[in-house]
């Protein structure tokens, strides 16, 4: 891994010394193939179906810092006051061991950050290798060209994990890194029957104009339930590509929230593939934006095999200029009977300028399943919006209070109370920040 | 109390208020009846604020006040209440949630102190007895889920809560049955008092048996073309809009 060939596709020249395992291990493989991989293709085009809405060119005008390890004083405070949640903190991309509260981890959790293991075990390098995501995704195989941290997570068999599982990403501006980049990799395995929920959250400084990758591959064994939760909230001025990977066996079950409301350019894309019988995927978001953000839904379930059930409810309010994505594609393959694969996507759009792109998309080759996807966009409705003015509630509360009414539907969906109030609260906050009537008001 | 002069009104480009001139007294109860499209309802949102409705002459005095700059929270304020003829559903806003938010938002608005959520509960729960409506709808989405029958109560009931000084009911008796119409009638007939008026649109005779007005007017057209005691009700019942509108149904 020495001489590199001079690339015109950014973030090449920061492959090199490598942070992890030395030698001909799996993950180097995967990095070298990775770099193969994101020289031949570079970074997405919007010529790309899959990236027709969302331009990353701005990427390749810009200039990040090389990612570093930061040692110093963090000022960003907590995204989520976990309580008594297991917590991993990276900064910089990189595991702050000082920062974090692993160590007591129970029985059965095997927790630790992939640049600090000096072997990584065989079971982590085969989740990393089963990627559900195409061969040919370049934001992915810039991630493995790249990766250099994130964290290694096993839950044993049958073990029911109380306290959830905090992966904090937080990124702040330093002298060495004024616009840092960092390239996340979290590898998870629960094994059969176990239980867990995991929440990753993002949050970096305002002034900095940062890159996040970040790639998180769950493999969930028979049985087995996953609660994962990602809060975005990243810099104003960050871009932030995540691409999350589950494959679920026989019986297991993943549920997962994605609240993205931060970044001037972010998406959040999901790979979820069935391969056993019975497996239930859920997948819900709420993206919130306003001034000139951009932010994309990309989701891709794949019914490979028969009687799984699949759920999608994305709700977007964006206000301003901003601009929302969602693209789902559920395929349903000819084997894959009694397959059940719904998809929602909501919009509220606060002002004239705002957009959404909405593509709920069914590729269905069986004859016997039940499918059906939806997608609506519009303003608050102005009836509801008098009635409630009507009764004496002023204009800013009443839009607030209808946002808060729209977004309830996917939130509901949220189990956890204390996290369903916690999301509750962001959205609040982005509303009393944003989109709290920003119009018509005196 | 309230003084409407020569109002005149248009939605969306077309007149559909055409010069209305009517005065309630405190401790009035007026009514207004007419055949569907005279523009009832467009008076009655006119009267609270709505946007969309553009006065294009004359005035409306609340209080002695012209009110036509104000917003619709500002009149609910200071007791303006309109009972919709068709309330809106709100999926995802709990009613008592909302009831709590508009009660205290008209007391701060009063500058009077909000009311804590154990003084409001039982304030709540009283008034829901009188109405006859079940706790559990409270905790329903407002108004999801309600047959016409229960919003239309739903509708009483926040009136009971708020106590306006002018109330402003529109068509509150269509979709009731005798049993619910005595109840809410009832519930009006509790708020009647020297201080406070109101203006009861029907488009039938009915509901004025158990809501007796002061006066009754008929609106067509956008105008008022007759006024008279509570027996004109009545002559209207017998004869129908035809013998008092010109091309009425
Ligand atoms: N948004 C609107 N745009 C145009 N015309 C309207 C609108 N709303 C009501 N109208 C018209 O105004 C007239 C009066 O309607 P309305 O006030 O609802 O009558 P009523 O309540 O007496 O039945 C009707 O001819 C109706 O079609
Ligand atoms: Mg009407």
């Amino acid at each position: 891994m020495s001489s590199l060939p001079e690339s015109k596709h950014p973030f090449v020249e920061f492959y090199g010394p490598k942070v992890e395992t030395e030698g001909d291990s799996l993950i180097q493989r995967l990095r070298a193939s990775g770099l193969a991989t994101y020289q031949t293709l570079g970074l997405p085009t919007k010529r790309w179906e899959e990236w027709k809405y969302t331009d990353l060119t701005s990427l390749s005008k810009k200039s990040f810092s090389k990612p570093v390890q930061y040692s110093g004083d963090v000022s960003q405070g907590p995204l989520f006051e976990t309580g008594d949640a297991l917590t991993a903190v990276f900064v910089n991309g990189f595991f702050r061991e000082d920062l974090s509260s692993i160590s007591d981890a129970p029985a059965g959790v095997a927790i630790d950050s992939l640049a600090g293991m000096e072997t990584v075990p065989d079971w982590a390098e085969q989740v990393l290798a089963s990627s559900s995501a195409p061969e040919d995704h370049s934001v992915l195989a810039l991630n493995s060209a790249l990766m250099r941290d994130g964290v290694v997570l096993r839950i044993g068999a049958d073990i029911k994990v109380e306290r959830p599982i905090h992966l904090r990403f937080i990124t702040t501006a330093t002298d060495d890194a004024p616009n840092p980049s960092s390239f996340l990799r979290n590898t998870v395995l629960v094994d059969q029957n176990a239980s867990v929920t995991i929440v990753e959250s993002y949050k970096g400084s305002d002034d900095a104009d940062y890159f996040t990758s970040t790639a998180s591959q769950f493999v969930v064994l028979e049985s087995a339930t996953v609660r994962h939760i990602k809060l975005q909230k990243e810099g104003v001025g960050s871009t932030h590509l995540a691409t999350q990977m589950v494959s679920l066996s026989a019986k297991s079950s993943f549920g997962g929230f994605y609240l993205s409301g931060g970044s001037a350019v972010s998406r959040n894309e999901i790979h979820g593939t069935f391969g056993g019988e019975g497996a239930h995927l859920q997948l819900d978001g709420v993206f919130l934006g306003a001034g000139s953000q951009h932010c994309d839904n990309t989701t891709f379930v794949n019914h490979a095999v028969p009687s799984c059930t699949s759920s999608q409810v994305f709700k977007g309010v964006l206000d301003e200029q901003s601009r929302g994505v969602y693209q789902g594609q559920v395929t349903v393959a000819k084997d894959a009977q009694q397959t059940d694969g719904r998809q929602l996507v909501k919009t509220l759009l606060l002002s004239d300028q705002a957009e959404i792109d909405a593509k709920p998309e069914l590729k269905i080759f069986a004859d016997d399943v039940k499918c059906a996807h939806g997608a609506t966009a519009g303003d608050i409705d102005d009836e509801q919006l008098f009635y409630l003015r009507s009764r004496g509630i002023d204009e800013v509360t009443a839009r607030a209070l209808l946002v808060e009414a729209f977004l309830t539907e996917v939130l509901e969906r949220l189990e956890d109370q204390k996290i369903r109030e916690f999301c509750q609260q962001q959205i609040v906050s982005w509303l009393d920040a944003h989109g709290r009537g920003a119009r018509n008001v005196g | 109390m309230l003084e409407i002069k020569n109002l005149q009104a248009a939605v969306d480009g077309k007149q559909i208020l055409k010069g209305v001139n009517l005065t309630i007294n405190a401790g009035e109860v007026h009514a207004i009846m007419g055949p569907n499209g005279s523009g009832k309802s467009t008076l009655s949102y006119v009267l609270s604020g709505r946007d969309g409705y553009e006065i294009t002459e004359g005035d409306i005095l609340y209080k002695g006040e012209s009110i036509v700059e104000q917003s619709p929270d500002e009149r609910a304020a200071s007791g303006m209440f309109l009972a919709f003829q068709y309330p809106l559903e709100i999926p995802g806003v709990p009613t008592m949630t909302f009831l709590r938010t508009a009660l205290n938002a008209q007391r701060r608005a009063r500058g009077e102190k909000e009311l804590d959520a154990v003084k409001f509960l039982k304030l709540v729960r009283g008034k829901a007895k009188e109405l006859q409506i079940k706790e559990e709808m409270l905790k329903r989405p407002l108004n999801v889920g309600f047959s016409g029958g229960e919003k239309k109560r739903n509708e009483v009931l926040q009136m009971s809560l708020f106590e306006p000084t002018l109330a402003i009911l529109d068509e509150t008796d269509s979709g009731l049955d005798i049993d619910a119409l005595k109840i809410v009638s009832d519930g009006v007939n509790m708020l009647r008092s020297p201080e406070r008026a109101m203006l009861v649109i029907t488009h039938y005779q009915r509901l004025l048996d158990y809501i007796v007005p002061d006066q009754v007017h008929v609106l067509a057209d956008g105008q008022i073309v007759r006024s008279g005691g509570k027996e004109l009700a009545k002559e209207l019942e017998d004869s129908g809009y035809g013998a008092i509108v010109p091309n009425a149904a």
